[in-house]
C-alpha cells in the first residue's frame, strides 16, 4: 500500500499539473535537476518499505482461519496447502539434485527470528551463468526470474507457512535447539511446489514443546 | 526479506463496488468459493543489505533535533522503518535519557499530514464567491526556480527562522548574508535572555550552560529546569542522582508550582514577574557577605537598593530571602537559575544579568555555570517584528519572505501574519515546513522538509560535536533545509564556494570539515559525537562594568504593568444571559473597586511537556497523554487556586471562555492548590488548531499564544483579560478525580533532616490487618521479575509514558473516548497531595503500571484462564485467549487494565512506525502493561545463545529505557544481588496499597525524599 503511496506521488507530478500553475517567465532554472543528483549518499542502505511489517491489523478471527475454510469446504490450508508460487521455483532440483544446503538461500535462520528469503541478487550468483537448463518449461521460469532482475523488481512469493500476527516464533531459537528444517517443514528436497507438511496450529506445537521439555508458558509464544 | 505482507483482502475491494457490481461478484464468489481469500506475499529484497537481517534491529547513533538541547539517541531501525528512539547510554550529556518530545520524534517523521512534496499555492474561489486557499503539488525543481526567480526579481528578502541546528544555522546564515536577506531567529521559548545577559555582562558572545553534577545546593526562579529549560535531559540525569542520596537542596521561586517546582525542598510563590526583586534581595545579601567580588560601580548601586521594599512588593517573606542567602553562602557549590516561560516578563533579561551576577559572587562560574565560545545564532523578536513591519510599509513593491517555523501560531495577532501572502505581492512567500502547519496558510511556495531522521547535520555543543545522521531514506520527496538554501544559492551565485559541492552530503561534509579541521569519518558516526577537547571552554573570564539600569528594572517595569497591578476584577452579573454567566473583568479605572479588589488577578503563561510551544501539537501520544500538572488531555485549560476560583465562582471542569485583547481560548477550568492565589495560568501552545492538522484540529480554540503580547525582546506582556463561564459542547476531562489520598496513608514521603543525615519518616504505616493467605505462594525457579520506582527521583516528565506507546503499539483513542476514561495508556503519571505540615503540600508524582501481583485479583475471576501468574512472576494476559468478558478490570485495585472497546485504525504512514515484535490488539480484548516482555524474550534469547543467564541490567523495559532521572529499575528479585533487590529492599521501599489489599506486587515504589528547611 506504501509503494501505492509512491506511485500516485509519481503520478500527481506528470505534465498535467504544471499546466495548472500560472504560466511565468523563470530566469533561474536548475540546469542539474535537484531529483537527478545522487541525493542518498551516505544514507543506510536498506531499501524504503521493506521488512517485517505490523500492518497494524488485528484480525480476530485468523485464529480460526483453518476451520472457517473447512467449514465452507474451500481449500485445506492446514497441512497440504500449496499456493501457486510466482516463479515455479523446484527444490527438488536446488536442493535434491544440486545438493544446496538450506541456509544457502534461507540465510538469516540462524541469526534472526525470520528465516530469509533469498534476494533476486543471490538467484542471479548462480543464475548469471545457468541461463538455460534442458527442459524447455524450466527454461520459462529462468525467464521469469530473469525478468524481475532486469525490471529490478522484488519477486512477490506467496506465503505458504502462514502464522496469525499473535503467534511469535523464533527460528533461530529453534534451529540452534537442534530441531531439524525438515520436522516442521517436512521434506521440502522431494517437494517440486512448496506445500505445507504439518498443520501448525498450537497443539501440534505444543505436543513437540512438550517432548522436548521446551517451555509451554503463553507467553512463550503469545505477547 | 520478508517485505509488505500485503494481504488481498476482499472486503476492502467491495467499497468501491456498485451495488450491480457487487450482486454480479457475489454470483461468481458462490462458484470460487472463499478459496485463498487471504493469500499473504512474501517481498524478499531485490539486493540483500550488508549489515541489517530481517527482523532484527539495527540502531544508529544519532542527536535529537526536537529542541536545541540535541540529546544523544540511539534511533532503533527495524528493516529500514525506524521505530523507536532511545536515549544513547553512551552519549556523556544525556547519558542514555530522553525526554517525551523526543520519544514522540518517530510520530513526527511519520505524521499523517507531512508535507510529501513541494507545493504550490492554488486561489480558487467555490460557488458562492469565497475564497479556498488550496495547494497543489509541482516538481522540485519547478518550485526551487520559482523561488530563486523571485530573490532574483526583488530586492527585499526577508527570512524568519525558528531556532536551528548548528550546520542549518551556517547554511542560513551564508545564504542571508550573500543573498542579503534580512534574518530574524526566534522561538518563545528561547533562552535568548540567558545568551544576550552574557553578553552584556562578559562584553562577548560567550554560550552559558550550567553543570548541576555536583551541586549542593539550587536556586532556580521560574527555571523549569527538569522540564524543557535548556538542556532538561542532561540537568535531571543529574539531579536525579544527588536527589536520590539526599544530597541536594532545592528551592524554586515561581508563581505557579511546574514539575520542577514539585520537586523543590521548599516552593516559594512569588507575585508573576516580580523574581527580579527577590532576587535583587538575595543579591544585595550576598554581596554584602562577599564584599569586593563585584566591580565597584555595580556593588554600590546593589547595595544602595531598599531590600525591604523589593520584598514587599514580590510577596516572599523576608525571612525566606535571608534563608536563600545563608544556604547559598555556606551550603556547599550552588547554582543560581533564571529564566522559564512564567518569569519571561519584560524584566527577565535582568533577571538573567543578575543571576549571572551572584552566581559570580559566589564564585560558581567555571565550576556550575559553564562559559563556552562560539555563535549562538540568536536574535530577538524584535527583528522579527521589524521584519513584518518593514514588509507592511513596501506598499505593493514586493518582497520574498522566507518562513521556517510556526510563526502562524506564536505570533500575537496584532502582528496579522497572516496577511503575509498579500502583503508580500507580487513577491513571494516560501515556507519550509514539514507539517502542514498554520504558517503554511500564507504560503505561495511550501518546500518539504526531510525530518531529523532523514538527514545529516552537526551542532556544537560546548566541547563537543554532536552528529546527526539519517536512520532511513527520506519517507517523502523532502530535503533537508540546508540542502534548498544551498540549491539556491548555487544557483544564483555560480562562482560561491557552495558551487564546489554537488549534493548536500558534500555540503555537511564539508561544513563539518572545518569545523572539526578532519573528515567525519564512520567511527564518528558509530558514537554519535565528536570530542573537541576541553580547551575550547573557557574559565576565565571578566565582568565589564556595567550599566546598572538593570538593578532598576522592576520599576520601570511595575509601571508598564500598572494597569493590571493596580487593577482589580469586578464580579458582576450579565443580566442579558441570566446567572450562569459570570463575568470577571480587569479595569485601570479606580470607581469600580468592590470587595473583590485585593485579588489582582493576573494572567500569565505556563508551558507544558505535552507540546512545548506547539511542537508537538499534531503527535497523537502528547495530545493523549495528559499533562502531568492539570490533568487534562486533548485540550487546553486555565488554572486557578481554589480561593480565586470561589472569587471568580467557577468550579473545576467549568469551560470557561478566556478573553483577552489579542486573542481568546475556550478551555476547562482546573483548580490547582499549587499556585499563587490571584494567578490565573494558561497553557501556551497546545496547539493552533490549523484545520489541515489531523490531531491538532481535534483540539480547537486552545492555542494560549493568541493570548499575549511579547515585548520587544520577545517576552510575555501580561494582559487585561476577561473570564467568562461558557456553554460549549466541550467535555472536560481530567485523568484524576481527586488528588487527595482521602485519609490513607498511600504515597510515602520521607522527611531528611537539613544535615542531610538521617531519615525521619514522615507518616508510619500500621498494618490494618493480619495478612493471612488462603493460597500457596507460587514458586519462581529462575526468574522472578520485578521493579522499582524511585518517587524522589521521577519528575512527572512523562517520558515513560511516550515510549510505552511507542514500544507496544498502542492505539490513540481520541479526544471524545478519552472522555469517556477509556484512554489505553498502559503507564500513566498519577499524583498526590501530601500535606508534610500545615503550612506545606507535597506533589508526589507516581507513574502508575501494572503491579504484577502475586496474588493478582484480577486472575482468579478470568474465565477463560486469559490472565494468569507464570512462572517468572509475571501476571501474563494472552490476547488470543481473551473473550472480553472485562472481569479481570473490574477486580483490579490498580485500575491498570486496558479494554479495547473499538478496533482502533492506525492512520496509514504512522502504521511504519509499529514494533513488529508486538501484537497490535483487537476489538474486545483486553490488555495492560506485560513488563515489556518482548524485551525479556529477546534479552533471554540473547543470553541462551551465549550460554549464560541474563546479566543485571540487560533486559530493560521502554519506559525504564526512556526515563531521564533513572528512576525505573527493572531487573530479576530471584538475584539478591541485582540492582532492583537491593533497591526493593531500601527502607524508603514499600508496595502500593499492599497494606490495604494484599496483593503483594512486584512493583516497589520508593519514598518520595523532601529535606525539611
Amino acid at each position: 500500500m506504501l509503494l501505492m503511496l509512491l506511485v500516485s506521488r509519481v503520478q500527481t507530478q506528470g505534465t498535467d499539473i504544471q499546466a495548472q500553475l500560472p504560466e511565468k517567465d523563470l530566469e533561474v532554472e536548475f540546469k542539474t535537476p535537484l531529483d537527478k543528483l545522487d541525493r542518498y549518499e551516505g544514507y543506510p542502505t536498506v531499501g524504503k518499505f521493506t521488512g517485517v511489517f505490523n500492518d497494524g491489523k488485528a484480525a480476530p478471527w485468523d485464529f480460526h482461519i483453518i476451520d472457517y475454510f473447512r467449514l465452507f469446504g474451500a481449500v485445506e490450508r492446514a497441512r497440504g496447502y500449496r499456493p501457486e508460487q510466482p516463479i515455479k521455483f523446484s527444490h527438488v532440483v536446488h536442493v535434491q539434485k544440486l545438493k544446496m544446503d538450506c541456509s544457502y538461500c534461507h540465510w538469516s535462520v540462524d541469526k534472526s527470528p525470520y528465516a530469509a528469503l533469498p534476494s533476486v541478487e543471490s538467484c542471479m550468483n548462480c543464475h548469471n551463468q545457468v541461463k538455460a537448463s534442458n527442459k524447455p518449461e524450466w527454461d520459462a521460469e529462468i525467464k521469469k526470474l530473469l525478468e524481475f532482475y532486469n525490471k529490478g523488481e522484488q519477486i512477490p512469493w506467496v506465503k505458504v507457512h502462514v502464522q496469525p500476527a499473535f503467534v511469535k516464533f523464533n527460528h533461530e531459537a529453534h534451529v540452534r535447539g537442534g530441531v531439524a528444517c525438515h520436522e516442521c517443514h517436512g521434506q521440502v528436497a522431494e517437494m517440486p511446489v512448496v506445500e505445507r507438511a504439518s498443520s501448525m496450529k498450537m497443539g501440534w506445537c505444543v505436543e513437540c514443546h512438550r517432548q522436548r521439555g521446551a517451555s509451554i508458558d503463553c507467553y512463550t509464544c503469545h505477547y | 526479506m520478508l517485505v509488505n505482507i500485503g494481504r488481498k483482502n476482499k472486503e476492502i475491494a467491495f467499497e468501491k463496488l456498485s451495488r450491480r457490481e457487487f450482486l454480479t461478484g457475489v454470483g461468481a464468489l458462490s462458484v470460487v468459493g472463499c478459496a485463498d481469500s487471504r493469500v499473504e506475499l512474501i517481498y524478499p529484497h531485490f539486493k540483500d543489505p550488508e549489515y541489517a537481517i530481517a527482523g532484527n534491529s539495527v540502531y544508529y547513533a544519532s542527536t535529537c533535533g526536537e529542541c536545541k538541547a540535541g540529546c544523544g539517541v540511539l534511533v532503533e531501525s527495524r528493516d529500514g522503518r525506524v521505530i523507536k528512539i532511545e536515549g544513547n547510554p553512551d552519549d556523556p550529556s544525556s547519558r542514555g535519557g530522553t525526554c517525551a518530545l523526543g520519544q514522540s520524534s518517530v510520530q513526527g517523521l511519520y505524521d499523517p499530514n507531512r508535507v510529501r512534496e513541494p507545493l504550490a499555492r492554488v486561489e480558487t474561489t467555490d460557488e458562492i464567491g469565497n475564497p479556498i486557499v488550496a495547494f497543489e503539488p509541482v516538481s522540485v525543481n519547478e518550485a526551487l526556480s520559482r523561488v530563486a526567480t523571485a530573490v532574483k526579481n526583488n530586492k527585499n528578502r526577508f527570512f524568519l527562522s525558528k531556532e536551528l541546528d548548528d550546520f542549518n544555522a551556517i547554511v542560513l546564515n551564508e545564504f542571508c548574508s550573500e543573498l542579503g536577506f534580512e534574518k530574524a531567529v526566534y522561538e518563545p521559548f528561547n533562552h535568548s535572555d540567558i545568551q544576550f545577559a552574557s553578553n552584556e555582562i562578559f562584553g562577548a558572545e560567550r554560550s552559558v550552560n550550567y553543570d548541576l553534577s555536583n551541586v549542593r545546593f539550587i536556586l532556580s526562579f521560574g527555571a523549569e529546569f527538569l522540564e524543557y529549560w535548556l538542556d532538561p535531559v542532561r540537568f535531571t540525569k543529574q539531579w536525579s542522582f544527588l536527589r536520590k542520596n539526599g544530597l541536594v537542596c532545592h528551592y524554586q521561586i515561581e508563581p505557579r508550582q511546574t514539575l520542577t517546582g514539585s520537586k523543590a525542598d521548599k516552593w516559594i510563590p512569588v507575585k508573576p514577574h516580580h523574581e527580579l526583586d527577590v532576587a535583587l534581595a538575595v543579591l544585595k545579601g550576598v554581596v554584602k557577605l562577599r564584599a569586593g567580588s563585584l566591580p565597584r560601580t555595580i556593588e554600590s548601586a546593589v547595595l544602595a537598593l531598599d531590600e525591604d521594599e523589593l520584598v514587599a512588593e514580590s510577596g516572599v517573606p523576608k525571612a525566606v530571602v535571608n534563608d536563600i542567602v545563608q544556604n547559598l553562602i555556606s551550603g556547599g557549590p550552588s547554582v543560581v537559575l533564571g529564566g522559564g516561560i512564567q518569569a519571561r516578563g519584560t524584566n527577565s533579561l535582568a533577571l538573567e544579568k543578575v543571576c549571572l551576577l551572584i552566581n559570580h559572587c559566589l564564585d560558581n562560574i567555571g565550576r556550575t555555570v559553564l562559559l563556552s565560545d562560539g555563535p549562538h545564532y540568536l536574535s530577538k523578536y524584535s527583528d522579527v517584528i521589524n521584519v513584518i513591519r518593514k514588509i507592511k510599509s513596501l506598499e505593493g513593491q514586493g518582497a520574498v519572505v522566507c518562513i521556517n517555523g510556526s510563526f502562524g501560531s506564536w505570533l500575537p495577532s496584532s502582528v496579522a501574519f497572516s496577511e503575509l501572502n498579500k502583503l508580500a505581492k507580487p513577491g513571494l512567500v516560501v515556507v519550509f515546513a514539514d507539517i502542514l502547519d498554520s504558517s503554511c496558510e500564507v504560503a505561495d511556495i511550501i518546500l518539504p522538509l526531510s525530518h531529523w531522521l532523514e538527514s545529516f547535520s552537526f551542532s556544537q555543543k560546548g566541547d563537543m560535536v554532536r552528529l546527526t545522521q539519517p536512520a532511513m531514506l527520506p519517507l517523502f520527496n523532502t530535503r533537508p533545509l540546508s540542502e534548498y538554501l544551498w540549491a539556491i544559492l548555487k544557483a544564483l551565485q555560480p562562482n560561491h564556494r557552495y558551487a564546489q559541492y554537488t549534493n548536500g552530503h558534500e555540503l555537511f561534509l564539508g561544513e563539518a570539515r572545518k569545523l572539526l579541521r578532519r573528515d567525519v569519518t564512520e567511527s564518528d558516526f558509530e558514537k554519535g559525537f565528536v570530542s573537541l577537547g576541553s580547551s575550547r571552554s573557557k574559565t576565565t573570564y571578566k565582568i565589564v562594568a556595567l550599566n546598572t539600569d538593570f538593578l532598576h528594572a522592576r520599576s520601570a517595569n511595575s509601571k508598564q504593568d500598572k494597569g493590571v497591578k493596580d487593577g482589580h476584577h469586578r464580579v458582576d452579573k450579565t443580566e442579558a444571559s441570566g446567572d450562569k454567566t459570570i463575568q470577571a473583568t480587569f479595569s485601570d479605572s479606580k470607581q469600580n473597586k468592590d470587595e473583590h479588589h485585593d485579588v489582582g488577578l493576573k494572567l500569565i503563561p505556563v508551558g507544558s511537556v505535552k507540546s512545548w510551544d506547539g511542537r508537538g501539537q499534531n503527535r497523537g501520544w502528547l495530545q493523549e497523554m495528559h499533562d502531568p500538572v492539570s490533568l487534562v488531555c486533548w485540550d487546553g485549560w486555565v488554572e486557578l487556586s481554589p480561593k480565586t476560583a470561589k472569587k471568580l465562582k467557577l468550579r473545576n471542569k467549568d469551560i470557561v471562555l478566556l478573553t483577552t485583547r489579542h486573542g481568546e481560548v475556550e478551555v476547562q477550568v482546573v483548580i490547582n492548590r499549587m499556585m499563587l492565589d490571584g494567578v490565573v495560568a494558561v497553557p501556551v501552545g497546545i496547539s493552533d488548531s490549523s484545520k489541515r492538522l489531523a490531531f491538532a484540529s481535534l483540539v480547537s480554540k486552545a492555542n494560549g499564544f493568541r493570548l499575549f503580547e511579547y515585548s520587544d525582546q520577545g517576552q510575555f506582556i501580561l494582559p487585561e483579560f476577561t473570564i467568562r463561564r461558557t456553554v460549549s459542547f466541550k467535555k472536560a476531562y481530567q485523568a484524576q478525580v481527586t488528588r487527595s489520598e482521602e485519609g490513607r496513608d498511600l504515597i510515602k514521603v520521607k522527611q531528611l533532616l537539613p544535615n542531610f543525615g538521617e531519615y525521619k519518616p514522615f507518616g508510619e504505616h500500621e498494618h490494618h490487618h493480619e495478612i493471612v493467605d488462603l493460597y500457596k505462594q507460587r514458586e519462581h525457579p529462575v526468574f522472578k521479575w520485578g521493579m522499582t520506582v524511585d518517587l524522589a527521583a521521577c519528575t512527572g516528565c512523562s517520558a515513560c509514558v511516550v515510549a510505552c506507546y511507542a514500544e507496544n503499539n498502542i492505539p490513540v483513542v481520541g479526544p471524545r473516548i478519552s472522555a469517556q476514561g477509556r484512554r489505553m495508556s498502559w503507564i500513566t503519571i498519577h499524583s498526590y497531595e501530601k500535606r508534610l505540615t500545615d503550612s506545606s503540600l507535597r506533589r508526589v508524582w507516581v507513574p502508575l503500571m501494572c503491579q504484577q501481583c502475586n496474588n493478582a485479583p484480577c486472575e482468579p475471576v478470568c474465565p477463560v484462564y486469559a490472565t494468569y501468574h507464570n512462572e517468572e512472576g509475571l501476571n501474563a494476559m494472552i490476547y488470543n485467549r481473551c473473550v472480553g468478558t472485562r472481569y479481570c478490570a473490574n477486580n483490579c485495585v490498580y485500575k491498570v487494565r486496558r479494554f479495547n472497546w473499538f478496533e482502533y485504525e492506525f492512520p496509514e504512514t504512522l502504521k511504519l512506525q509499529l514494533n513488529p515484535d508486538v501484537t497490535k490488539r483487537g476489538v474486545g480484548v483486553m490488555e495492560k502493561c506485560n513488563f515489556c516482555i518482548q524485551r525479556i524474550q529477546e534479552g533471554k534469547a540473547k543470553a541462551k545463545k551465549e550460554g549464560r543467564l541474563p546479566r543485571d541490567g540487560e533486559i530493560k523495559t521502554a519506559c525504564q529505557q526512556a526515563c531521564p532521572a533513572d528512576a525505573i529499575v527493572f531487573g530479576n528479585l530471584n538475584d539478591p544481588d541485582s540492582k532492583v533487590s537491593r533497591l526493593s529492599r531500601s527502607d524508603r521501599g514499600w508496595k502500593l496499597i499492599d497494606d490495604y489489599v494484599n496483593t503483594k506486587p512486584s512493583v516497589t515504589y520508593l519514598a518520595d525524599i523532601v529535606l525539611k528547611v
